[in-house]
């Protein structure tokens, strides 16, 4: 009934910060989400595999950084769950 | 209420609750207030005698002051802005910083300049007046209403004990009593509280 994907508590903050910012450093999610690294590439990988989200590496001067952005499927995907919860606590 | 309609609303709240502008994000570590509170105690209960040594010797103490309170909020924020990798609110935490770092050189420049008639309570007064006025455009800015209400308070004692000091004569710092009673708000307004605004959002983990 619920999208997987999106019907589980980490993944579907994860999508609202998105959802809110376009997109968001690989840092601010985490501190935003309270999780450990491997938690949060675990979540994203999950996400990224369906084309919810994706993810770039850049470099700021010698600097890594990893920025995740919302793909057109999450913000579809992410209007449809919020739908479903709404008619789900409207009929219950 | 069954559990799955509970589970579907608890999920619509953490959602709404996640729904929120990078802007909100506010890399900043409290524990550096914690420091500015130490720093304004010092001030507060030694501007007098370190002034009254010397215009130059409390100019430089306060200044020295100043600095290792900026010197150690910078490391302290340079800390969680990494953690953030957020440009726009690095950018936002240095201005704000730059700001009262200014703010702070006016003062210090002030207080030597009043310090030299001995007008040791318009020192305090313009101390916690011009603090809190950014404390309350910080609060104001990024939403912190806690700074907001505290300064708005400062404000208004600072405003309130400078009426009184016109009315009585008594700003020259002649008067011991209303001096002590400026050093007693200055000591509730930028050390006890700023600590407790602090505490509380370290508690609520901001």
């Amino acid at each position: 009934m619920f999208d997987p994907l999106l019907h589980q508590s980490i993944r579907s903050k994860l999508v609202s910060l998105l959802i809110a910012n376009d997109e968001l450093p690989f840092k601010a999610l985490k501190e935003a989400l309270e999780v450990t690294d491997g938690n949060l590439s675990s979540h994203l990988s999950k996400l990224e595999k369906e084309k919810y989200i994706r993810i770039e590496k850049t470099f700021e001067g010698k600097r890594p950084k990893t920025i995740v952005k919302i793909a057109p499927t999450g913000r579809k995907a992410f209007e449809d769950y919020i739908e479903a919860l709404k008619q789900f606590i409207e009929e219950n | 209420m069954s559990e799955e309609k509970a589970e579907a609303l608890r999920q619509i709240d953490e959602i709404k609750s996640h729904l929120v502008d990078k802007q909100t994000f506010f890399p900043y570590n409290y524990h550096a207030t914690y420091v500015w509170s130490a720093i304004s105690a010092i001030l507060t209960l030694m501007m007098v005698s370190m002034y009254e040594a010397s215009i130059l010797q409390g100019t430089v103490a306060v200044f020295i002051l100043i600095a290792v309170g900026f010197v150690t909020e910078g490391i302290l924020t340079k800390k969680v802005n990494e953690s953030y990798d957020i440009e726009d609110c690095t950018l936002r935490q240095q201005f704000i910083m730059k700001s009262f770092f200014m703010l702070s050189l006016f003062l210090i420049v002030l207080s030597a300049i009043l310090a030299s008639y001995k007008l040791y309570v318009p020192i305090f007064l313009s101390w916690l007046f011009l603090i809190s006025l950014v404390y309350f455009a910080v609060g104001f800015v990024l939403n912190i209403g806690r700074f907001t209400q505290m300064s708005t308070f400062n404000m208004f004692a600072a405003i309130l004990l400078l009426a009184i000091g016109l009315i009585n004569g008594t700003l020259l710092g002649e008067d011991h009593t209303f001096l002590r009673m400026t050093q007693i708000v200055m000591l509730i307004g930028l050390t006890m509280m700023p600590a407790i605004v602090a505490w509380q959002q370290i508690r609520e983990g901001k």
